[in-house]
């Protein structure tokens, strides 16, 4: 639902998308990991105020800090923190964006509604489903042993002695129970990755075209 | 952040999940979640438990209800809890290899439903050993078997009538390679199905009979309540032994949720060999 206006301004060139991934990692090199995790809690932070794209507008704030950083330093710590003050001017352009063509957007309501019959007709289908389920046990079984029979005992079925359980993974490793929940937290967002990578889809595909590939998919 | 902030923060994750924050401590808590790792790291810990109790239904009567008026309101949400959904069933298929049967092995089905199962004439173990299939008052020679039609469906476990077979499945783990095998012997005209379910997270169930070949869904239940039993949860249809052909089959188990919210719980592969 982004305007012309907005597209025409969304646009990063290679030297600004390094430059973002650079001033993110802040000074430890993660190969695009912290690109990857901050646009992830963009989308919640978007998703959470109920914008239902979402992913466009966690991307439109990482192409305006790409297109301020071609053009000048940027001094605020963490980088983090400067990413949520544009979040939020995109948030509130946008919440205005709407209020001005709520009557003539329809179609915005159409696609959630197409959306939410897509997610049935998946489920009807399934095979969405089982490909996830063989990635999902594909990259469960890749897990180093340690890691795998910490999220098994942490998550596995705990309606009777979940606490108790917890608390005793948490005594053997030797740290809190929220360093556990924590680590126990990592693995499986590691999964959920994994998961995505094996059936070829978001990772890879972010890291490669940056917020760029966005304007071109827009036009 | 200052260690205060981030104790203030994290008390307030889960409220702030569930959109019941004022404004302004919502707009604290997302300074934090965004800027401070720490406190992501926790979004994401309160978070999973949070889908986690929603599908293992640990979660209390108004969270629930919260949970499902404003969280799975979002289809990024909600993909989140189908994959936390998927995710939970891999770990207790892990969790419980070499403690539970493996997928499909036989469980006998209990006396006290009243299925004179024991008084029954057969029970057949099939060579795989998967499966336990036990045939109740099966008819006289010569009876004619009722074959129902293939619209029919229930809109509760019914009874088990004459001329009917029974068998349990078991999750689907995936780490067995054949699936259980069916035999049905002339004169059996319905075949009932307990499909054992690893929560009862839904208000509402659903089996349709899937033909792998075409995909498409030969036979479907109604909509059901699960019935109160011991043991563990249960969804539990007769299909048409007419319908079954030689040939792979799958028992496809949708979840309904109280806000309709359709979920697919999951599937039975099973094969019918020729009688």
């Amino acid at each position: 639902m982004l305007t012309d206006e907005v597209r025409e301004e969304a646009t990063v060139t290679p030297r600004g998308f390094q430059r973002l991934l650079d001033w993110l990692d802040d000074g430890v090199a993660s190969h695009g990991a912290r690109y990857l995790e901050i646009r992830r809690r963009l989308v919640g932070y978007f998703d959470r105020r109920d914008r239902p794209a979402a992913d466009d507008l966690a991307d439109e704030t990482l192409t305006r800090i790409a297109r301020t950083l071609e053009r000048e330093e940027i001094a605020t710590r963490p980088p983090a923190r400067y990413c949520h003050v544009v979040a939020r001017f995109v948030l509130l352009e946008d919440i205005r964006r709407e209020r001005r063509t709520v009557v003539l957007d329809e179609p915005r309501l159409d696609a959630v509604s197409r959306a939410n019959s897509a997610d049935h007709r998946d489920d009807e289908a399934g095979a969405t489903h089982e490909r996830r389920l063989s990635c999902l046990d594909r990259c469960l079984a890749s897990l180093k042993p340690d890691r795998r029979e910490l999220i098994v005992e942490y998550y596995r079925e705990a309606r009777r002695e979940g606490i108790d359980r917890r608390r005793s993974l948490a005594a053997r490793l030797g740290i809190t129970m929220n360093a556990l929940s924590i680590r126990a937290s990592r693995i499986r967002e590691g999964l959920a990755g994994c998961v995505e990578g094996c059936r070829g889809t978001r990772t890879t595909e972010l890291l490669r075209r940056g917020p760029i590939g966005l304007s071109a998919q827009r036009r | 952040m200052a260690q205060t902030d981030t104790t203030d923060a994290e008390r307030l994750l889960l409220p702030y999940l569930l959109r019941l924050l004022p404004d302004d401590q919502a707009e604290r808590v997302e300074l934090a979640t965004l800027s401070d790792d720490q406190v992501a790291e926790r979004l994401k810990a309160v978070e999973h438990d949070l889908v986690d109790g929603y599908i293992r239904d640990t979660l209390d009567a108004v969270t629930r209800d919260r949970f499902e008026s404003y969280y799975l309101s979002s289809p990024i949400r909600r993909e989140r809890v189908r994959f936390a959904a998927e995710f939970l069933r891999a770990i207790d298929g892990a969790a419980g290899a070499g403690q539970a049967p493996a997928d499909g092995a036989a469980v006998p089905l209990q006396p006290k439903r009243g299925w004179r199962l024991l008084a029954a004439a057969a029970v057949v173990v099939l060579a795989s050993g998967t499966l336990m299939l036990m045939l109740t008052d099966r008819p006289r020679t010569g009876e004619p078997a009722a074959v129902a039609p293939p619209a029919q469906s229930e809109a509760s476990p019914p009874s088990p009538s004459p001329s009917s077979i029974a068998l349990v499945l078991l999750p689907q783990t995936r780490a067995v390679s054949e699936p259980p095998t069916l035999h049905v012997a002339p004169g059996v005209s319905r075949v009932r199905f307990e499909l054992r379910l690893d929560s009862d997270d839904y208000a509402g169930y659903q089996a349709g009979l899937r033909d792998p070949r075409t995909n498409a869904t030969v036979w479907r239940s109604t909509w059901m309540t699960l019935p109160a039993r011991a043991g563990g949860s249960a969804v539990e249809v007769d299909v048409p032994a007419g319908l079954l052909k030689p040939q792979h089959y799958s028992l496809d188990v949708t979840g309904r949720t109280t806000a309709g919210v359709v979920h697919v719980v999951g599937s039975y592969a099973f094969s019918v060999t020729p009688p």
